[in-house]
């Protein structure tokens, strides 16, 4: 069964609204709660009616900001499968360079929860993972299964059933913060290289 | 590909070679952007090297135009009614037809060109850009138009040789 968010956030909320539900919400806060609330509102207000980028659905659950994407999950490991995943993630030492592969992934964390019995794992990518989902399974197949095979009943990156299994484990998030939702992982490689050639000329044009 | 630096009309004609290339010797897009609407909408090898499993998306393609065409060097509207019909025979339409509509068509992300669309088919806000690399200096046209109208598309369903055998079988036996 999926985690549900308790309180689903209301549509067609003005501004002034959220406002006085958030005042509401801290009428019980502890005073120095309060005061931070009123001073950091100061701040608040002046930004939180135009937000940077839109805020909308990334597929099925999940939200996006601009081409970036969230995906985080929580799923009780299978038996022996913390241990699988730990050996796994220390063989690697932080190295996923096949990830780069992918060309769309921001990040990756892989959380161990609640004494080794549950995984929790968050990513941030580019635009929707459903579309390729298919070439995952074809291109990347061995890579995902030895991941993910850790969790209780993960039915196999080639199986149909899989981004069903995915749907269920995630927690779309509350509240998200990205830098650049305008940029994506290949945007960021294109900006570096463009970045490095300037660099290069300007040296050699001050030299 | 096969005649970048000039015009070659036995090659257009020439069915065994008009079709014969990929991109794999050309992954710099210098002989064809990679923008192009032919490279992105059937990119054969030029993905190569991506997670991308370019089979999943292959469809057969069938086009024709409608109408007369404009005569050479007009280029206003002439109001007579011309186009294309286009039709895909597929598997899956998910996998491909939208896939390819959604994924290589109306975002440029693929080819590590942002939001830039397919100049014949995306690009549908008039306000198109399409990168030409080039050295020293890749060029870019702004500005492109809209360049076509989609007047109507249906999904239609086309039982296979198998399915229609079995149809068949059961009329018999009644």
């Amino acid at each position: 069964m999926a985690t549900q968010t308790l309180t689903k956030p209301q549509q067609n909320q003005t501004f002034e609204g959220k406002l006085q539900r958030l005042r509401q919400a801290f009428a019980d806060a502890p005073q120095y709660a309060k005061t931070a609330l009123e001073n950091s509102l100061k701040e608040l207000t002046s930004f939180g009616s135009t937000p940077r980028a839109r805020v909308e659905s990334a597929g099925r659950t999940g939200i996006r900001q601009g081409t970036v994407s969230e995906l985080l999950f929580i799923a009780p490991f299978a038996p022996g499968g913390a241990a699988r995943l730990r050996a796994l993630l220390e063989l690697r030492g932080g190295s996923f360079e096949d990830t780069d592969r992918v060309g769309t992934v921001h990040d990756m964390r892989f959380v161990f929860l609640d004494n080794d019995t549950k995984l929790l794992f968050a990513t941030a990518y580019d635009g929707e993972w459903d579309p390729y989902i298919d070439d995952f399974a074809t291109k990347i197949t061995d890579q995902m299964d030895v991941l993910f095979s850790a969790c209780e009943g993960w039915p196999g990156i080639r199986s149909p059933k899989v981004k069903d299994w995915i749907v269920e484990h995630q927690i779309p998030a509350a509240g998200w913060y990205v830098a650049h939702p305008d940029l994506t992982v290949r945007d960021i490689h294109r900006l570096k290289n463009i970045g490095k050639a300037v660099d290069e000329f300007l040296d050699k044009v001050g030299s | 590909m096969l005649a970048p630096d000039r015009d070659e009309p036995q090659l257009g004609s020439d069915p065994n070679r008009n079709d014969a290339f990929s991109y794999a010797q050309d992954m710099k897009g210098l002989s064809c952007p990679f923008s192009a609407h032919i490279r992105r909408i059937n990119p054969r090898d030029a993905l190569k090297d991506e997670v991308v499993a370019v089979n999943l998306h292959h469809f057969l393609r069938r086009g024709t135009n409608y109408g007369p065409p404009l005569p050479e060097g007009v280029l206003d509207d002439d109001g007579a009614e011309r186009g294309g019909v286009f039709l895909l025979v597929g598997a899956h339409l998910r996998q491909q037809f939208e896939f390819v509509q959604s994924q290589w068509a109306t975002d440029g992300n693929f080819i590590g060109h942002g939001t830039e669309q397919d100049p014949l088919i995306g690009n549908n806000e008039g306000d198109g850009v399409f990168t030409i690399p080039k050295t020293p200096a890749r060029r870019r046209l702004q500005g492109l138009p809209r360049f076509v109208t989609v007047r109507g598309g249906e999904y239609c369903f086309m039982p296979g040789l198998r399915a229609l055998r079995w149809l068949a079988s059961l009329g018999s036996r009644s």
